[in-house]
């Protein structure tokens, strides 16, 4: 008999495994190995899922073990197609369709870090009065085709709210009304003032600001922005967003994390706690990292994913209303570790992220038409997906990249998990993509995985002595 | 807090848009802890 001690749920679910000695492992080079003590160790399958602990004297390599064993340390046909999120949220998805419109890749700041705007060939004409009827006829009839889809619109860049887009963001604003969808609205929140009015007014139809403060500091601006002569301080946006919300309307505000803003997280959290932002149920406080996933930026003062959780741990959040929007390769043991663990990307255990999996229905449409799939492509031409009409959107398979996309993701220990990165990454330079996954992993192993496992180890034994005992004789 | 002043045709309109209220989106809720709110 071998006993399991399977980490899940935030806690140790003991599996005793009976069954006649027959299976033996091809290979066991795909699974994480890692000694806890003396007696135990913990074994972690990125391609099953499973993360367990077991007694040292009961493994034996590549030798035999009880059948139920394959269930651990088998490696699949496929890659799995789950998701460790309550099963609603993929039936959400599945019978939600958002459509994002880009009304112009144009934008009144331009932020250091930004992977749009320094773009040199970025085309920041508008879109014309045409092709937005265009869109939103196709939107109708994609509706009159699907009626059971739930349809929300928003609206992205560049900036949507600049000042000559007003009459546009009105007449999406009237069609969102004439068919009852909500909207969302991603904004740098300069204009949200000139704005103010029309937000208010159309409250009821379910409006969602999104948008960044990367620092209360009244001597920086929100978003280490180049100086354009705008005024982006977080003092002047957090006026409009406690205006807005206090109108019904939601306000998701997401902070950018790098090193010069990581040890200033936790005054965050208290000053929207203590200025009656986090509490009011129309704010929500997100959690992102700044990063450069095409290597292109230059932007050296990034923090990893790992460090970013180890400071979020430090801190110890409890308010529902902050959430985190960075967290990649380690998500899946974050959440093993965590149930509560304050991501929830739809994506499969074997998918990168959301946008490289098939359960979000979510298509970015710019001035020109194209479609996009990844946030970080849109406005890259190369990645248009197709022309946005009816004919092309019915014909879209959404992705499912995984670790079978990359031969040498196959059989890495961590495959299962980081499923070849960040398409954008790899595509650029894939060696360096790969081994910063691994020692970010790694780091996450060392410093908070294994340690947690190892307390989990120590108390599951001291109330367990008895059964301890039992077991041995 | 910033003041809003909205006409007596401003407020018919908004009071008509209320009540067309079907849905509350979440317009982050790619992420969002409470994707379903």
């Amino acid at each position: 008999m071998i006993r399991i001690l399977e980490i899940a749920n935030g806690k140790l679910n003991q599996h005793l495994l009976n069954g006649a000695p027959e299976y033996k492992p091809e290979s066991t080079s795909h699974l994480l190995i890692q000694p806890l003590s003396e007696d135990y160790l913990c074994i972690t399958n990125s391609y099953l899922n499973k993360s367990f602990i077991m007694e040292r004297e009961d493994w034996d390599e590549e030798g035999v073990y009880p059948a139920e064993f394959e269930q651990f340390i088998g490696y699949p046909s496929s890659p799995l197609q789950v998701i460790d999120l309550p099963d609603n949220l993929i039936e959400e998805s599945a019978k939600t369709t958002t459509f994002v419109i880009a009304l112009s890749y144009d934008c009144n700041l331009r932020c250091k870090y930004c992977y749009q705007q320094c773009d040199p060939h970025l085309d920041r004409r508008k879109m014309s009065a045409e092709n937005l009827t265009f869109v939103l006829d196709t939107i109708t009839a994609y509706q009159e085709k699907h009626p059971d889809k739930n349809i929300y619109i928003e609206l992205f860049g560049g900036e949507p709210l600049l000042k000559e887009n007003h009459d546009d963001v009105i007449r999406i604003f009237d069609y969102c009304v004439d068919h009852d969808y909500s909207i969302g609205i991603t904004t740098n929140g300069v204009n949200i003032p000139y704005y103010l009015k029309d937000l208010v007014i159309y409250s009821g139809m379910g409006i969602t600001i999104n948008t960044t403060i990367d620092s209360l500091s009244e001597n920086e601006k929100t978003r280490f922005s180049s100086d354009t002569g705008v005024d982006s301080k977080g003092s002047s946006l957090l006026k409009s967003i406690y205006t807005l919300f206090n109108y019904d309307i939601t306000v998701h505000v997401e902070t950018n994390i790098d090193q010069h803003n990581i040890d200033q997280i936790g005054d965050m959290v208290k000053f929207y706690q203590e200025n009656g932002f986090l509490g009011n149920p129309n704010f929500w406080f997100g959690i992102a990292r700044v990063d450069d996933r095409r290597f292109e930026t230059g932007y050296d003062k990034m923090v990893t994913d790992t460090q970013l959780v180890q400071k979020l741990n430090e801190l110890n959040i409890t308010d529902p209303h902050v959430y985190y929007a960075f967290v990649k390769s380690i998500l899946t043991l974050c959440r093993k570790l965590d149930p509560g663990f304050k991501q929830m990307e739809r994506k499969y255990i074997s998918n990168y992220c959301w946008a490289s999996a098939p359960i979000d229905n979510v298509y970015y449409i710019d001035s020109a038409l194209d479609v996009f799939r990844c946030t970080f492509t849109v406005g890259r031409k190369d990645y248009s997906q197709f022309k946005f009409s009816l004919e092309n959107l019915e014909n879209y398979k959404l992705p499912n990249r995984t670790y079978m996309d990359y031969e040498q993701c196959r059989n890495c220990k961590i495959g299962g998990f980081c499923s070849g990165g960040c398409a954008q990454s790899a595509e650029i330079n894939f060696d360096r993509m790969c081994s910063a996954e691994k020692e970010d992993f790694r780091n996450f192993l060392d410093t908070i995985y294994y340690p947690r496992v190892k307390t989990m180890l120590e108390s599951y034994l001291a109330e367990n002595t008895s059964e301890q005992k039992e077991l041995v004789s | 807090m910033l003041t809003v002043i909205l006409t007596k045709e401003e407020q018919a309109k908004k009071a008509k848009i209320s009540k067309r209220r079907v849905n509350c989106g979440n317009g982050n809720r790619r992420y969002s802890v409470t994707a379903l709110s």
